[in-house]
């Protein structure tokens, strides 16, 4: 997928909010997208914000474990949160609309990045919408909707289902 | 191409997922494939809840004798739940939430109790009425130096926990410590245990906040 955050020349639009703040960095992707973002922005990712302090990166933060689609998303959530002004109920507002148009594998992605960037609450909201998408649904609906293929074979399963029978009780097979 | 990316997603993340999925519907995840196999056996947060396991296996709870009659049932899920868990893994968070309309058998918080003080438990939450005899709590409890926070909490006008029993207890590593609705007896517990620990809500409303 490609990233919605460039222009038709492939540079990288900048957010508003971002040209009024002087104090900028930039992001380097794991496919060599460079973001520019500012600092305040940035430091809402705890391990951005240690980087920054240890100020290893000379304005330059390599995160060679976000590729540069996810990246973009991920700012785009910081950028919403550093917002002067932006009340409470905005960014509720923001983050519902922002999760709710992510596909699963998106979503996936953002998880991770979100953990391993250290954003607790964009972690917290996306992990959640994977949450509502296992949450009392059958094992076929989740390996639908998360396209787990099983490898298992109809015996192990059958095996699996009596080894952990106290678990299943009351689940009625056919509604799988 | 459509891919399977949640599998890849590292134990943690997909830990994280499922501790927000209740008990049972996490060991049903098992049969997902065989990432997903073990997955729930190293989870760190126990909450057992009779209520919600008796909803999910469609008993409906409003006479006593269901309550009754479900409670094998509830504590075979739980003694299994704890015996095919992955041993190595700790505990951080243990919660029993038992019947109010039904007996707990002591013998069966018992070994809940040891359970999760043997497996390094950080917070201990149990709410549950036994009849007699009275919980024994397990020696290594207040010998833990992992926990962090104890909570009893009991609706009958009686306690099932052997309030003696704290005659030993050094709370210099526990943080929080709830009673509620612990019978008068709660005021001799107050006066054994040390000054760090809180009480709230006691029935006689007798405030135990600074013993």
């Amino acid at each position: 997928m490609a990233p919605k955050n460039k222009n038709p020349n492939g540079e990288n639009v900048v957010p508003e909010v971002q040209q009024k703040k002087t104090q900028a960095l930039i992001l380097k992707s794991s496919d060599g997208e460079e973001f520019s973002i500012s600092k305040s922005a940035a430091g809402l990712s705890v391990a951005i914000k240690n980087m920054m302090e240890d100020d290893c990166a000379g304005g330059v933060i390599p995160l060679p474990l976000v590729d540069g689609g996810t990246l973009a998303r991920v700012i785009t959530y910081l950028n919403k949160h550093a917002e002067d002004g932006a009340s409470d109920e905005d960014k509720r507002k923001f983050d519902e609309e922002f999760l709710s148009g992510m596909e699963v594998d998106v979503l996936c992605d953002v998880a991770l990045a979100g953990n391993y960037l250290d954003i607790r609450g964009l972690f917290h909201d996306v992990c959640q919408r994977i949450v509502n998408g296992m949450k009392n649904k059958s094992v076929e609906w989740v390996r639908k909707t998360f396209r787990i293929e099983s490898d298992f074979t109809a015996e192990e399963e059958e095996q699996i289902k009596k080894e952990y029978a106290w678990a299943w009780e009351g689940v009625d097979s056919d509604a799988d | 191409m459509a891919e399977d990316r949640i599998s890849k997603l590292p134990d943690a993340i997909l830990q994280h997922i499922l501790s927000s999925i209740d008990l049972k519907q996490a060991v049903q995840t098992s049969i997902l494939s065989k990432r997903w196999k073990s997955l729930w056996c190293s989870l760190p947060n126990l909450d057992f809840n009779f209520r919600r396991l008796a909803v999910q296996n469609g008993v409906d709870l409003a006479w006593s004798d269901h309550n009754q009659r479900f409670m094998p049932r509830f504590m075979h899920f739980v003694t299994q739940f704890l015996s095919q868990r992955d041993h190595s893994s700790n505990v951080a968070k243990f919660k029993l939430s038992s019947s109010h309309m039904a007996g707990t058998d002591s013998g069966f918080v018992e070994k809940c109790l040891d359970y999760a003080i043997n497996h390094g438990v950080q917070h201990l939450d149990i709410d549950a009425y036994c009849y007699s005899p009275p919980v024994k709590f397990p020696d290594g409890l207040f010998a833990s130096t992992t926990l962090r926070e104890l909570r009893l909490r009991q609706y009958i006008d009686r306690s099932p926990f052997e309030l003696s029993w704290f005659g030993e207890v050094d709370s210099a590593s526990v943080s929080g410590f709830w009673a509620d609705h612990l019978c008068s007896e709660a005021q001799d517990f107050g006066n054994i245990v040390s000054r760090s620990v809180l009480f709230t809500g006691t029935t006689d409303g007798t405030d135990l906040n600074s013993v």
